[in-house]
């Protein structure tokens, strides 16, 4: 008898140590998993799909083609982080980044920051490059439009419900005249119900 | 004979096991005295060394986040201070076995998740950090984010003297106008105002000159003649910045918090009943702090201004405590009936028991002593405008008769037209001086 309920002590310990362990699972990238109901890698990713899809699909891109006998060269300006939440806009940028790169329609440069590194580079091969490797000074592709956009949400809240109301407006715009030749959005939309209470 | 032993046993076990239980004040003693010392890194060091167990998890990554913004560690502190949100979020619904355990060993058995001002006041120095890093976007998410937080409190709170800050909604206002959003900052100040003058009272701050400058000044910039001569009625201000003028000038917003938030205690009293059995009822109170600051004056060249009293985190403390007093009192009289049942079938397997399970109550029944003790006291906030260009900044520190304290240099500013500057500074006492770490003038 003893020895049964030392048997079930020893089982109960081991389930509950399993129980408390902590696990690591690879998901897949397209699995939904929202489990706060903030603004997550997914949602930055299938808004940057579709708004970029969008992009390349309206008037700007064949008229400049038209008009200009070459593809567009972009540049992604400044996306403000106006919601209610701590939004790396910067993986978003690099979302929308690699969604125009991808698509094989635009060029795309450097953003101010990275420039400024790649000038240092040059600046640094003018002294030690050889003369038939080095990069020279003055030939950057300059930019015909600058892609600009801001994140903002409004959150409806009612004891421990949440509507979570995403809008991610992006324009683009003419570097030589200041036209907006492209404006989209794109809203997402969460319920979120927290739990009243727990164990 | 035999009953007498028995209870001198009783009274020994008790004395000797209360001895050996340390409250969450206790625990943050030599924490606060680094403090004073001037030396929060230290105090850091100390918090994590003896931090507590999951239950203190969202009160020791408030302190750690305050401590860490004393040392200059804005990052760091921002991150402490995000995971207390997202602890906040986890422990805020209620633990149906912590309510159980409450019921035998006290409120000590839940999980902390933080007072009503303190869950405001953490998104408040997170704006303050991420204007120190020099980030006025991230700044705006937390002055939305403690917009959410003040809709739920007005919800929850709505009896409370506590129902409305003023000081958050002015500091989202400054935050909004630094962005370039008269129209947002008009409402958080006009917010700021209803709420200072409902609960300047009861909590001690009145409503600040500064921001009656700024509603009639932006009621002026919007256009709204009507708001504006109402403000002129309320505030009998014959003269206020014209919008041309303030768009010439530079601003800077000097905020200061100074001494430390209120330490809890416990206190409580012990009774025999016929049946020997002793219950005791422990309560919090909040010490009482000395305040040995007259003001803080802002100096800059010629310039002098008062820095006015915009949150007195020390009133808001005390009065929530004093609103829950009877709610705590009335659970305390609730579990002397469970731990008397208790007592009672221990006592029935056998007297020894019965005698352990009335020391084990009276041990584990303390009160809730903890709280974000890093906080300061109060804020002051100085405002003034200058010409563009090099200014150099001094803050004085005085003492209820007026003679000066402290005096901090808060180094040359290079100031341009129509952009706000953020100054922060952290005054713990005349001993300790500015906490805050700056580069040598």
């Amino acid at each position: 008898m003893k020895a049964r309920i030392r048997g079930a002590l020893v089982l109960l310990a081991v389930a509950a140590l399993v129980g408390c362990g902590h696990s690591v699972e690879r998901i897949d990238r397209d699995a939904e998993h929202d489990l706060s109901g903030r603004w997550n890698d997914q949602d930055s990713r299938l808004v940057a799909e579709e708004m970029i899809a969008d992009a390349l699909d309206r008037p700007w891109l064949r008229d400049f083609r038209r008009e200009e006998g070459k593809r567009p060269t972009v540049i992604v300006g400044d996306v403000r982080n106006l919601s209610h939440e701590h939004i790396n806009t910067r993986t978003f940028v690099n979302d929308i980044q690699r969604e125009l790169i991808n698509s094989g329609q635009v060029d795309f440069v450097a953003d101010a920051d990275q420039r400024e590194r790649i000038r240092e580079e040059r600046r640094d091969q003018d002294l030690h490059a050889s003369e038939e490797t080095r990069q020279a000074m003055g030939e950057e592709l300059g930019a015909d439009y600058m892609l600009l956009g801001s994140v903002n949400s409004i959150i409806d809240q009612e004891g421990r419900r949440q509507v979570r109301y995403y809008q991610v407006d992006m324009e683009l715009v003419s570097l030589a005249d200041n036209r907006k030749v492209w404006i989209g959005n794109k809203e997402i939309r969460k319920l979120v119900r927290s739990a009243s209470a727990r164990p | 004979m035999r009953r007498r032993l028995r209870r001198a046993w009783l009274v020994v076990g008790v004395a000797s096991a209360l001895a050996g239980c340390t409250t969450y004040g206790d625990r943050m003693a030599p924490v606060e005295a680094a403090v004073e010392e001037g030396d929060p890194r230290r105090a850091v060091e100390l918090l994590d060394a003896d931090s507590g167990g999951a239950g203190d998890r969202v009160v020791d990554l408030l302190n750690r986040g305050a401590l860490l913004r004393m040392a200059g560690e804005f990052e760091a502190s921002n991150r402490a201070l995000e995971e207390a949100y997202d602890a906040i979020a986890e422990v805020d619904p209620l633990s149906v076995s912590e309510s159980v355990g409450s019921l035998m060993v006290g409120e000590t058995a839940f999980a902390y998740a933080g007072e009503p001002h303190e869950r405001v006041l953490l998104h408040l120095l997170m704006a303050f950090n991420y204007l120190e890093l020099g980030d006025p976007d991230a700044a705006r998410v937390e002055a939305l984010r403690v917009d959410l937080r003040l809709q739920r409190l007005a919800a929850e709170q709505g009896r409370s003297a506590y129902r409305h800050d003023p000081f958050a909604r002015y500091l989202s206002g400054l935050i909004f106008e630094h962005l370039g959003e008269p129209d947002q900052a008009l409402v958080a100040y006009r917010q700021a105002y209803q709420a200072y003058r409902e609960q300047g009272g009861r909590l001690g701050v009145a409503v600040p000159r500064s921001l009656q400058l700024d509603l009639l000044r932006l009621a002026d910039q919007l256009g709204l003649d009507d708001e504006r001569d109402e403000w002129q009625a309320a505030f009998g201000l014959e003269s206020w910045p014209a919008p041309e003028a303030h768009r010439a000038q530079a601003h800077v917003v000097v905020i200061t918090g100074v001494g430390l938030g209120p330490r809890k205690r416990e206190q409580g009293f012990a009774v025999q009943d016929r049946q020997g059995r002793i219950h005791s009822v422990a309560l919090p109170y909040y010490e009482p702090r000395r305040r040995p600051l007259g003001g803080v004056q802002l100096s800059a060249g010629e310039a002098s201004v008062p820095a006015e009293p915009v949150h007195d985190v020390d009133a808001v403390a005390r009065i929530l405590l004093e609103e829950q007093q009877g709610v705590l009192a009335a659970r305390a009289l609730g579990r002397l009936l469970v731990q008397k049942e208790m007592i009672d079938q221990a006592r029935e397997a056998s007297p020894v028991a019965g005698l352990a399970m009335n020391v084990f109550t009276l041990v584990a029944d303390r009160a809730d002593t903890r709280t974000w003790g890093m906080l300061p006291a109060q804020y002051y906030m100085a405002r003034v405008a200058l010409p563009p260009g090099e200014h150099r900044l001094e803050l004085v520190y005085q003492g209820l008769g007026g003679q000066p304290l402290t005096r901090v240099d808060l180094g040359t500013l290079e100031l341009e037209a129509g952009t706000y500057h953020f100054v922060f500074d952290r005054w713990v006492s005349a001993r300790a001086g500015s906490l805050t770490p700056r580069e040598a003038p």
